[in-house]
């Protein structure tokens, strides 16, 4: 992509009138290997006014939800029996300088173990970046203190390489719903299938006993193994009655190419609502 | 046939090339792009805490002007998570310099802190921070404010750590 390009990307996202920013642009923001190239790459731009240091590193995490349906990434010491590419998947290069408006492609090459059997393994890719310091002075007589805070940014993004069939699905279960205030806090337990982890979006519709929509959300996500998240739905100025809440989990993502979306099949569930 | 058709069009591509050699004549062509939403998280404003004194405790709020500033941006309605390294100290060497009561709050409709900006409540601590998933319109501004408590005969040096902020995306 020429300068121009990220200019304009840049402008997309308002990152221009930031001149001073200190950190990296990352693109893709999610990355597939297929067994057969063996590799794969993501490009990082510097939006800054001064030169960054980069430097790129791999993980075994995955996507879990706390008890209050917070997303959060686990990060066993070991990854058990789950399907890990942390220990082959090596970043070219793994250090570098980007100076300022400039771009740096970095290559994710895949080394995999003899007799790696068909399925989907998981890694993290994390780009650190640093550059800005924050000088702070401590006036003292007769000498001064000189302060600085170093300002360092980290990006985690998810990669996943697949060898052989790979299939996914996912599954609604236990879908409850709980009023705060003027929101419904909207949790369901969803559970993988299949040997590849699901990446979609989930629609919530909440319908009148009319069948009309009034009010929905719509949430990307991944689930990996399984979770149980929470969505706010505001229902501020609806009336009191009977309604049901329908939770659609698709295997679509506006933000990922479509050739990354493993097929899925919808899955489904709904509960009744009543608003006092 | 299909031979004669295959010179053909060997032939016009030939002449078409040779046409644009000798004359440079004009064109359109039509170019298509798809814009994908980049993930970015950049420091866009220092913490800045201007001078303090030997002795005096100096609090920047995060709601302040001088707070310091994360922007962010990725997927509309993302699930990401932002989680915050704190310094407990600034150090010079074997000397320590406190930094406590770390305070933050995030907005994610404007980079303004001064009004609409949502309190990170764990925040309170100096240690690694998680404070929830940020959804919305795809921007996210998180500002950081903090107090320095210089002792009274804080030893002269050059003090500095790091804060490190992390995005993840899922």
């Amino acid at each position: 992509m020429t300068r121009a390009a990220w200019t304009l990307v840049l402008a997309l996202t308002g990152l221009v009138s930031s001149s001073a920013a200190q950190g990296v642009l990352v693109a893709p923001h999610a990355v597939v290997i297929e067994h057969r190239t063996r590799s794969a790459s993501i490009t990082l731009y510097n939006p800054g006014s001064e030169p960054a240091e980069v430097s790129i590193a791999t993980f075994f995490g995955y996507p879990v939800t706390d008890s209050t349906g917070d997303f959060e990434l686990a990060t066993p010491a070991s990854p058990g029996t789950l399907p890990s590419a942390a220990g082959w998947i090596e970043a070219y290069p793994r250090r570098t300088v980007i100076g300022p408006l400039e771009r740096q492609t970095v290559r994710l090459l895949a080394r995999t173990p003899a007799g790696l059997p068909d399925g989907e393994y998981w890694t993290r890719i994390m780009i650190t970046a640093t550059g800005g310091r924050a000088p702070v002075v401590i006036d003292s007589a007769p000498a001064g203190i000189q302060v600085g805070l170093n300002l360092e940014v980290r990006t985690i993004i998810p990669l996943q390489y697949r060898k052989g069939p790979v299939a996914t699905g996912a599954q609604i279960d236990r879908p409850r719903v709980t009023r705060v205030g003027d929101s419904l806090v909207v949790r369901a337990r969803m559970v993988r299938q299949g040997n590849a982890a699901f990446v979609g979006t989930v629609r919530g519709t909440l319908v009148d006993a009319a069948n009309r929509t009034v009010a929905s959300f719509a949430v990307p996500l991944a689930v990996y193994t399984e979770i149980d998240p929470r969505f706010p739905l505001s229902v501020a100025g609806l009336p009191a009655g009977r309604y049901r809440l329908v939770l659609e989990l698709a295997a679509e993502r506006a933000d990922l190419p479509p050739d990354q979306i493993l097929k899925a099949s919808a899955a489904s569930a709904d509960v009744d609502v009543i608003l006092p | 046939m299909r031979f004669f058709t295959r010179v053909s069009v060997a032939t016009a591509v030939s002449l078409s090339l040779a046409a644009a050699v000798q004359a440079q004549t004009s064109g359109t062509i039509n170019a298509r792009a798809i814009v994908r939403q980049p993930i970015t998280i950049t420091a866009g404003q220092d913490l800045d805490f201007g001078i303090v004194l030997q002795g005096t405790p100096r609090t920047i709020a995060e709601t302040a002007a001088a707070a310091g500033r994360f922007d962010a941006t990725g997927t509309a309605s993302a699930n990401v998570n932002v989680n915050f390294t704190l310094p407990a100290n600034l150090v010079s060497g074997a000397n320590n310099l406190p930094i406590g009561t770390w305070t933050g709050c995030y907005n994610q409709t404007a980079a303004v802190n001064s009004s609409g900006c949502t309190t990170i409540a764990s925040m309170a601590g100096t240690t690694a921070t998680t404070f929830g998933n940020v959804a919305g319109a795809g921007r996210l501004w998180v500002f950081v404010g903090a107090t320095v408590s210089p002792a009274a005969a804080q030893a002269v040096g050059t003090y500095t750590n790091t804060v490190t902020l992390t995005l993840t995306y899922f």
